[in-house]
């Protein structure tokens, strides 16, 4: 049974209330893999939902619902989101970034840290040159690492992932 | 993913959250001061291309340009000069705070750890450095440049 507190009604419930009340349609393993952590089953059937666009609407509404508040169910969602993104068919794309229109500008105290999460944190860009054990003095920053005024001395790493930065983090939006 | 990203600074960032993080983040680029500022001109320049770009792209790239009209005319406030106080304080309320634009030169040394910390049990190592560089003070006119830097 799933417990309504009228206090945490989200933006994206119109309906009954006392309807929440009813039993899940879903059994009860479940309705607890969606929300635990660390359990492969509480992305899968988000990610399944996002490699079609039929679902978009109405998983854009269900998106704004449970990350509503919920800043570990934000993460979790970013992550499914971020890593849509990054996917390289046309059509496995388009959800995912539909889908963050919605989790980016949806208003609670956590909007900060899911715009942080999708569109990366800027970090300064260095290179370390070959040949030099010393790690710091052979970094090279800013106007040496370039050859044009164009070319980019920031990079917006996203931090959702553990291995944050290496190889196989998805890209963040910028 | 930028034409959505705009398209949802024009229509759903109700608070302008979204809109003030793109306006206050450091550009990518010594080009560019705010991440903001190469999205127009970019858009424009691709524009103007005789070939190369889609007419899908195209349209992409007006609504973009259509979309930022629309911002500039409904937040007109967010859109003043960065350098009033007034427009700074409303940009960095909820955005990131606004840094001054510094080309970074050479090294000139003093390359030091200043804190490493180690979890062995993890075979993990942190540290925290600081190097010397030499900077000056940057100006962009915003948006793309193809001049060279000299004394690379």
């Amino acid at each position: 049974m799933v417990k309504a507190d009228p206090s945490l009604v989200s933006p994206y419930f119109d309906g009954d209330l006392d309807k929440l009340d009813e039993s899940c349609f879903l059994d009860s393993y479940s309705l607890q893999a969606m929300f635990m952590d660390g359990d492969q089953k509480s992305k899968l059937w988000l990610q399944n939902l996002l490699k079609d666009i039929t679902y978009t609407n109405d998983l854009q509404i269900l998106i704004g619902h449970l990350c509503w508040k919920n800043l570990q169910f934000s993460r979790k969602a970013g992550k499914v989101i971020l890593k849509g993104c990054n996917k390289h068919k046309t059509e496995e794309v388009m959800s995912p970034i539909l889908i963050a229109n919605e989790y980016l500008t949806l208003k609670d105290e956590f909007q900060r840290n899911r715009v942080e999460w999708m569109l990366g944190l800027p970090s300064f860009e260095f290179k370390e040159t070959h040949g030099n054990n010393e790690l710091l003095a052979s970094l090279r920053v800013g106007c040496q690492q370039i050859r044009e005024c164009k070319d980019q001395v920031y990079t917006y790493k996203t931090n959702l992932f553990p291995a944050a930065g290496g190889w196989g983090t998805p890209d963040s939006f910028l | 993913m930028l034409g959505n990203l705009i398209h949802a600074c024009t229509e759903k960032d109700a608070n302008s959250l979204l809109l003030k993080t793109l306006l206050t983040i450091p550009g990518p680029s010594y080009g560019c001061v705010r991440y903001w500022d190469w999205i127009e001109p970019h858009c424009v320049s691709q524009l103007a291309k005789k070939y190369g770009v889609s007419e899908a792209q195209q349209q992409v790239y007006t609504q973009i340009l259509v979309n930022i009209k629309t911002l500039r005319q409904e937040k007109t406030a967010l859109f003043g000069d960065i350098n009033d106080p007034e427009t700074r304080q409303l940009l960095e309320a909820d955005g990131d705070r606004l840094t001054d634009p510094y080309l970074v030169w050479k090294n000139v040394g003093g390359a030091e750890w200043i804190d490493v910390k180690t979890d062995a049990a993890n075979h993990l190592e942190c540290g925290a450095g600081e190097l010397k560089t030499t900077v000056s003070k940057s100006l962009p006119q915003g948006g793309l440049s193809n001049e060279y830097i000299e004394d690379m």
